[in-house]
C-alpha cells in the first residue's frame, strides 16, 4: 500500500479526509504539520500550532487544536479520542469562567491538579489559579499568588509556623487545612479560612499518651471493667480526614459521599470496621453547599467501646463550625444502589444479597 | 405435616401483590398439599380480603386473620417486617412447618426424623454483612442482650423451617418479641442499617436459642447444594427484586408458573381461569 505523503495534499479539507487525528497528532509532534500549514499559506493556523508546541500544552489540548484547525468530523474520532477532547473542552470552559486575565502583567496559570501546579511553577508562573482540588504549595517559592476557585483547598502539612507575608506569598479565596497546631501569617491575603486539622481529640482528653496506652490493649493485671471504663473515655478521637468533592453530592438522596483518609495509628481498629464500606453524611442541598464552601476538608472523630474483649468503634462524626456535629454513616458496597423498601417482601432478610435458587424447577416437569 | 403461610398487610388498604408473587404462592400452597399435608394461611383482614378478591382463598385448608392483633404489640413493623411470621408461629400446634410465600417444596419430606428438634432450610455465614457484632444493636427500656449468647453460631434461614417442640418455640418467640419491642436504632441507623435487627431476631437468635435450650438444629440442605442443581426446593428470594425491575422477565415467569399449575393442578387452573378477578387470570386463559 502506498504510504500517504502529507505534502501531496494542499487544503485543510483534503488532509482532514485522508488523515486520522492520531496521524495528525504524530505529524504535529514531528513538526511536519506546522510546516505543511505554513507552506500551504495557512499562516494563522501554523502559528497556533507552533505556539501550542512551544508552550508544551498537553496532548489532549494539542489534539483539540488540531481538531479545530482541520474542523474534524466527530464521527471520525474514536470513543477514547472524543472523550479526551470533551474533557479538554470542559477544562478550557472552566478556564474561561474562572481565570482572570488581568494579572498585572504577571505570568498566570490555571491548574486543576497538583502535577499541573508543579509544572506551572517550574515554568515560572507567578499567579496560580487553583481550581477545585486539594493542593500543596511550596512555601520556599517566594512572590507567588494563589487564587482559589471552586473551593480549592491547600493542605498544609508542615509542623512549624510560617510567615507567608514575609515571603510575599498571597492567598485569595482559599481554605488552608493545617495538620499541626501552627500559626500562619497571612495578613496580606484575602478571604482565607484556616481549617483546624491538628486535633488529636475533640477535648483535652484523651491525650495522645492515653490513646496509645489504650491501643496497646488491656493490661493483663487490669479488670475488663476498668479497661472498658478507660475506653469509654476515648471520645472524639481524630482518626482521619475527609475532603468533600462537589461531584460526590447526590441531590436526590441528599447524601454527601466521601473517601476517608484514615490515620494509620488506628489501623488495627479501623481495618475491620471500614472494610467494604462507603461513607457519607446526610445533608440537605443547602447545608451541603454551606459545608462545602466553608469547611471542605474535615477531621473525622470517633468514639470507642470495649465489647467482648475487642476495641471497637461506636460512632464516627465530623465536628463542624458550620453545622455542628454530623454523624457519618456507611453503607456496605454490596448493598449500594439497592433501594431499601420497608414494605419489600423479602421472605428472609439476607435475601437482599442473594438471587433465588431452584427457579428452574418451576419448568422442570419430570416426576 | 401441617404447614402455615404468613401474609401481613398491616391492614394497608393499598396493599398489593405482584402477579408473580400470587402465582408463586399458589404453587407453594398446592405443591405442599400434594406432597406433604395441610397448609393454612395466617393473615390480617385486609390480606384476607385481597386474596378473596383475587379469587384464590380456597387454596388453603384454612385462613386465620389473627394478625390483626399485631397492631397492639408496639413493634415497629418497618424494621421487623417478618415479625408476623413469629406471631403466627406462636399460635401453632407442634410439630409444624413455617414456609414463606415464595418457597416451594417439590417432594415429600420425612419429618419424623426431626422429632422435637428444629430443622431449617440452610444455615448462613456470619460473614454476610447483615450479621454485625452485638455492639451494633441499640435498645430502650433497659433491655439488653443476654451475656450467654453464642455469636459464633451460624444463623438459620427460616424461609422453610420445621419446629418440633412447643416449649422451644415459646422461648424463641418470647425473647424475639421482647427484642422487637425494645429495639431502638440510633438516628443514624437508617435504611439498610436496620436490616441486621430483623435478621438477628428471626434467624440468628433461632440458632442461639436452640443452643441455650439444648435443641438440635438440622438443615434440610446447604447453600451450595441449593444453588447447585438440587430438585427439592425453590426459593424466589432476592430474585423477586429482579422480577420487579424487569417486567418482561416477570411476564415470562408468570407464564411459566401458570403452565406449571395447569400441568400439576388442572382443576385448580380451570377454576382460576374463571374465578380469578385479577390480572393473574389472563395467564390461565
Amino acid at each position: 500500500m502506498e504510504e500517504k505523503n502529507l505534502f501531496d495534499y494542499h487544503s485543510l479539507q483534503e488532509v482532514a479526509e485522508n488523515f486520522s487525528l492520531t496521524e495528525l497528532f504524530t505529524l504535529a509532534k514531528q513538526k511536519n504539520l506546522d510546516e505543511w500549514l505554513e507552506s500551504n499559506f495557512y499562516t494563522t493556523e501554523s502559528q497556533q500550532l507552533i505556539t501550542a508546541l512551544d508552550d508544551k500544552v498537553s496532548d489532549a489540548e494539542l489534539k483539540l487544536i488540531i481538531c479545530k484547525i482541520f474542523n474534524l468530523d466527530f464521527e471520525t474520532l474514536s470513543a477514547d479520542e472524543l472523550d479526551e477532547i470533551s474533557r479538554c473542552v470542559a477544562k478550557n470552559q472552566r478556564h474561561e469562567l474562572f481565570f482572570d486575565k488581568r494579572n498585572d502583567g504577571k505570568k498566570a496559570a490555571f491548574v486543576e491538579t497538583q502535577s499541573e501546579l508543579v509544572r506551572e511553577l517550574q515554568n515560572g508562573a507567578e499567579v496560580l489559579y487553583l481550581y477545585g482540588g486539594e493542593f500543596r504549595i511550596p512555601h520556599n517559592l517566594h512572590g507567588k499568588t494563589y487564587i482559589g476557585r471552586n473551593n480549592a483547598v491547600i493542605d498544609f502539612t508542615d509542623d512549624g509556623d510560617i510567615d507567608f507575608d514575609e515571603r510575599d506569598i498571597i492567598f485569595e479565596g482559599l481554605q488552608i487545612f493545617i495538620h499541626h497546631p501552627v500559626t500562619l501569617r497571612v495578613e496580606k491575603s484575602k478571604n482565607v479560612k484556616i481549617l483546624n486539622g491538628s486535633r488529636t481529640a475533640l477535648e483535652s482528653r484523651p491525650t495522645l499518651q492515653e490513646i496509645f496506652s489504650i491501643l496497646r490493649g488491656r493490661n493483663p493485671f487490669e479488670s475488663a471493667e476498668n479497661f472498658s471504663q478507660r475506653v469509654e473515655e476515648m471520645r472524639g478521637v481524630a482518626v482521619g480526614t475527609a475532603l468533600l468533592k462537589d461531584e460526590n453530592y447526590f441531590y436526590d438522596a441528599a447524601t454527601f459521599e466521601f473517601a476517608p483518609k484514615w490515620n494509620f495509628e488506628y489501623v488495627a481498629i479501623l481495618k475491620g470496621y471500614v472494610n467494604g464500606k462507603d461513607f457519607y453524611v446526610k445533608l440537605s442541598p443547602e447545608d451541603a453547599q454551606r459545608l462545602y464552601i466553608n469547611e471542605r476538608k474535615l477531621q473525622i472523630f470517633a468514639d470507642f467501646a470495649y465489647i467482648d474483649g475487642k476495641l471497637t468503634i461506636l460512632n464516627l462524626y465530623f465536628e463542624t463550625e458550620t453545622l455542628g456535629r454530623i454523624f457519618i454513616e456507611n453503607i456496605l458496597r454490596a448493598l449500594k444502589g439497592k433501594q431499601f423498601d420497608a414494605d419489600e417482601k423479602f421472605s428472609s432478610g439476607s435475601g437482599i444479597l442473594a438471587l433465588g435458587y431452584g427457579l428452574e424447577l418451576i419448568t422442570n416437569y419430570e416426576d | 405435616m401441617r404447614a402455615f403461610h404468613t401474609l401481613r398487610t398491616k391492614n394497608n388498604l393499598d396493599f398489593k401483590l405482584a402477579d408473580f408473587e400470587i402465582l408463586t404462592l399458589i404453587i407453594s400452597a398446592l405443591e405442599w398439599k400434594k406432597h406433604n399435608g395441610e397448609i393454612f394461611l395466617y393473615t390480617d383482614s385486609v390480606g384476607r380480603k385481597f386474596l378473596k378478591d383475587v379469587g384464590i382463598l380456597e387454596i388453603w385448608d384454612g385462613v386465620e386473620t389473627s394478625l390483626d392483633e399485631m397492631q397492639e404489640l408496639g413493634i415497629d413493623e418497618k424494621i421487623f417486617w417478618a415479625g408476623a411470621k413469629l406471631f403466627a408461629l406462636r399460635q401453632q400446634n407442634f410439630p409444624c412447618v413455617m414456609i414463606d410465600l415464595d418457597f416451594i417444596v417439590w417432594r415429600k419430606i420425612d419429618f419424623a426424623q426431626f422429632k422435637s428438634d428444629v430443622a431449617v432450610i440452610h444455615r448462613e455465614s456470619t460473614d454476610i454483612p447483615c450479621y454485625p457484632d452485638k455492639n451494633y444493636f441499640r435498645f430502650k427500656n433497659n433491655f439488653s442482650l443476654p451475656q450467654n449468647l453464642n455469636w459464633t453460631l451460624e444463623p438459620c434461614n427460616t424461609a422453610f423451617a420445621y419446629f418440633g417442640d412447643k416449649n422451644f418455640v415459646k422461648a424463641y418467640c418470647e425473647f424475639a418479641f421482647e427484642f422487637m419491642k425494645s429495639a431502638a436504632p440510633t438516628e443514624n441507623q437508617t435504611g439498610w442499617d436496620l436490616l441486621p435487627y430483623m435478621v438477628f431476631v428471626e434467624q440468628r437468635w433461632l440458632a442461639m436459642c436452640a443452643e441455650n435450650c439444648g435443641v438440635k438444629v438440622h438443615s434440610f440442605s446447604n447453600i451450595f447444594e441449593l444453588f447447585g442443581g438440587q430438585k427439592f426446593f425453590t426459593h424466589i428470594w432476592g430474585h423477586k427484586q429482579i422480577l420487579r425491575e424487569n417486567p418482561a422477565d416477570a411476564e415470562k415467569f408468570c407464564r411459566d408458573c401458570a403452565e406449571r399449575i395447569k400441568h400439576d393442578f388442572p382443576d385448580w387452573a380451570e377454576k382460576f381461569s374463571v374465578h380469578c378477578k385479577n390480572s393473574v387470570q389472563k395467564f390461565f386463559q
